[in-house]
């Protein structure tokens, strides 16, 4: 029943409001029906605002949905990304409520000062170009004052449900001569303060940071046995990122960026997750996530534009610096007036003992078509 | 501000000469509208070949002497809703149905042979000093011949030095030759389709060649200009986000 309402629902904001942007994503890969692989996709994403004048404040109304099916299963699916009320009040004071997706982060891999996360993750599977449009928000006031040359905010995600975890966020973001930074000061299920900024020097060097201390965390380690895992807690854990994009024309970047995953183990600590993993067989990537498990980490990407024919062409790898293993893609985007074609080969490399060595398929290719109406 | 070009022209034809960085500023008060909205169409060409096709609405503030433009694209379907923040060589860009938004180099120009300079550029005296001013025939036109050079504060200006042809009378810029700090040719630029937006006279067009490799070239045409106040807190990378034509 809560199917069809949704539905019903989604056919109806479509009909009201045919004005709307509306993008279509179809995905077609190889699917070995786990985190590495993404299913395949055909899905309609709408994405809706419209803002009401006011005298001294103005009103906007926004809206962003995403419904489709997964092929592998054939079950359709349908979500509200975004929905909430915008509202302008004034002398440079904003308040959202609603249903939002807030990224505060800067680096490009990894953006430890994302702090806001927890949203639905239907459809997580997707490529990565992908995933950040169909990921849902989480619901909340957020009320910013944009000064000049500052900008202070304040972030709250009440606990609407027993799956999620009240969070809070309190941002304050300005310059120092040409580099911005924003610092912040979160609140979930663990306390943190955060710091990140970039900066440009010349014509062609971006450099940015990325960096996060948090007060308290849980890991999991193997118990002594190394038969199964434990809960160790961890204190004062630094997550700090250091990156640069470098570029030699306008058609052409280098990124570079070292990550410093203070929550992941190293010397035998590493090695007995790895025989943990090795020899018991539940996945790493249940256990930390995806490049969470080491300590150290790299990661390369070398863009370039050819603007005749709009064909981008993508290299792209991140490597766990700890035992070589890692994952490399190569990728082709074409791009038209109203639809883009992308396709991306990833190659899971590293020695059989490895955390990529772990996974369980060794290469992927995806198809993806985004049509623009 | 024609009265004022006027009695600037009879002195030079007098033989009296001008000091550079006066026409320059006379120049500039030709072209200036406060609190500029503008849509514009930017077409890159590679010879006769279209290659790229973007249409913008963007704002522009001046503020401290320098220009803070919002731009939100408008075309093609592909890129409509990307938002860009200029304001000299800090820039900022958000792409549709993303949130982060990302700071770019200047080298990052994403508008064809257009840099962002030439998108936010309603000043020259603001960010140049002219250093001569003589007469000169350009493009079949009588014109003043005015070499410009960065000043030390805008160091990080897009370009180092300007060679910049006006119309004599008018004083409306006809031809620029823009290069690098070091005296590398680097665009050159041909004003036309001059038009009037209240007591301001501003180039229409503008055809930007790039001078290392001549066939290319982008074409800047304003299909409409006007006039909005807009909160100087609103040309900031957190309202990017926020940020619509509505």
């Amino acid at each position: 029943m809560t199917q069809v309402w949704r539905i019903l629902c989604f056919c109806l904001i479509f009909i009201a409001f045919a004005s709307a942007d509306v993008y279509y994503l179809a995905e077609g890969a190889k699917n070995n029906g786990n985190a590495f692989a993404p299913a395949d996709y055909l899905s309609q994403d709408i994405v809706l605002s419209q803002r009401i004048k006011w005298p001294d404040a103005s009103f906007s109304w926004y809206g962003a949905f995403d419904a489709g099916q997964v092929a592998a299963n054939e079950s359709f699916y349908s979500k509200c990304l975004e929905a909430g009320v915008g509202i302008d009040i004034g002398n440079g004071w904003f308040v959202d409520l609603g249903k939002k997706k807030t990224k505060t982060g800067v680096g490009y891999f990894r953006k430890p000062t994302d702090y806001l996360k927890g949203g639905g993750t239907i459809g997580q599977n997707r490529s990565a170009a992908s995933q950040e449009k169909v990921s849902e928000g989480l619901v909340g006031i957020d009320i910013a004052y944009m000064g000049e040359g500052v900008t202070f905010r304040g972030i709250s995600i009440p606990r609407w449900d027993n799956d999620q975890q009240e969070q809070s966020l309190l941002s304050f973001a300005s310059k120092f001569g040409d580099a911005d930074y924003t610092v912040f000061l979160y609140r979930g299920d663990y306390a943190s303060l955060g710091l990140n900024g970039n900066t440009v020097i010349g014509d062609s060097l971006e450099l940015h940071m990325d960096s996060k201390w948090t007060q308290q965390m849980n890991r999991s380690l193997p118990s002594g046995s190394g038969s199964s895992t434990t809960t160790q807690e961890q204190n004062g854990v630094i997550d700090a990122l250091l990156g640069c994009t470098y570029a030699f024309d306008p058609n052409t970047s280098l990124t570079i960026e070292y990550n410093y995953n203070g929550a992941g183990l190293e010397g035998s600590e590493y090695n007995e997750m790895l025989d943990y993993t090795q020899n018991y067989g539940p996945s790493l990537y249940d256990t930390y996530g995806l490049l969470s498990v080491a300590k150290h980490y790299l990661y390369e990407r070398f863009a370039q534009t050819y603007t005749d024919c709009k064909l981008t062409l993508e290299l792209m790898n991140a490597n766990n610096l700890q035992d070589q293993s890692g994952f490399a893609s190569i990728g082709l985007s074409q791009a038209y007036d109203q639809a883009t074609v992308s396709l991306v080969a990833r190659v899971f490399y590293g020695a059989d003992r490895s955390e990529f060595g772990f996974a369980p398929i060794r290469s992927t290719f995806s198809a993806e078509v985004e049509m623009f109406l | 501000m024609l009265k004022k070009a006027i009695v600037l022209l009879a002195l030079f034809s007098l033989g009296f000469s001008l000091e550079p960085n006066e026409v320059l500023k006379n120049i500039d008060g030709q072209r200036n509208i406060d609190n500029l909205i503008f849509d514009m169409d930017i077409t890159a060409f590679n010879g006769d070949k279209k290659i790229d096709e973007y249409s913008i609405s963007g704002f522009l503030k001046t503020v401290d002497n320098a220009n803070k433009v919002l731009i939100y694209f408008t075309q093609p379907a592909a890129s409509k809703g990307r938002k860009m923040l200029l304001e000299g060589n800090y820039m900022w860009v958000l792409f549709p149905r993303t949130k982060n938004a990302i700071r770019l180099s200047p080298m990052q120009v994403l508008l064809g042979e257009a840099s962002n300079g030439d998108v936010a550029r309603t000043s020259f005296a603001s960010d140049y000093n002219a250093l001569t001013c003589e007469g000169d025939t350009k493009l079949g036109k009588s014109a003043l011949k005015l070499k410009l050079k960065a000043k030390e504060a805008s160091k990080g200006s897009t370009y180092g030095q300007i060679v910049l042809w006006v119309d004599k009378e008018k004083l409306l810029p006809i031809y620029a030759e823009f290069y690098t700090e070091s005296g590398k040719l680097m665009k050159l630029v041909e004003y036309s389709d001059n038009r009037t937006y209240r007591s301001a006279t501003y180039a229409g067009k503008l055809d930007i060649h790039d001078a290392t490799t001549p066939s290319k070239h982008t074409i800047m045409l304003y299909s409409k200009v006007g006039s909005k106040l807009m909160p100087t807190n609103y040309f900031s990378k957190e309202y990017l986000d926020r940020f619509s034509l509505e």
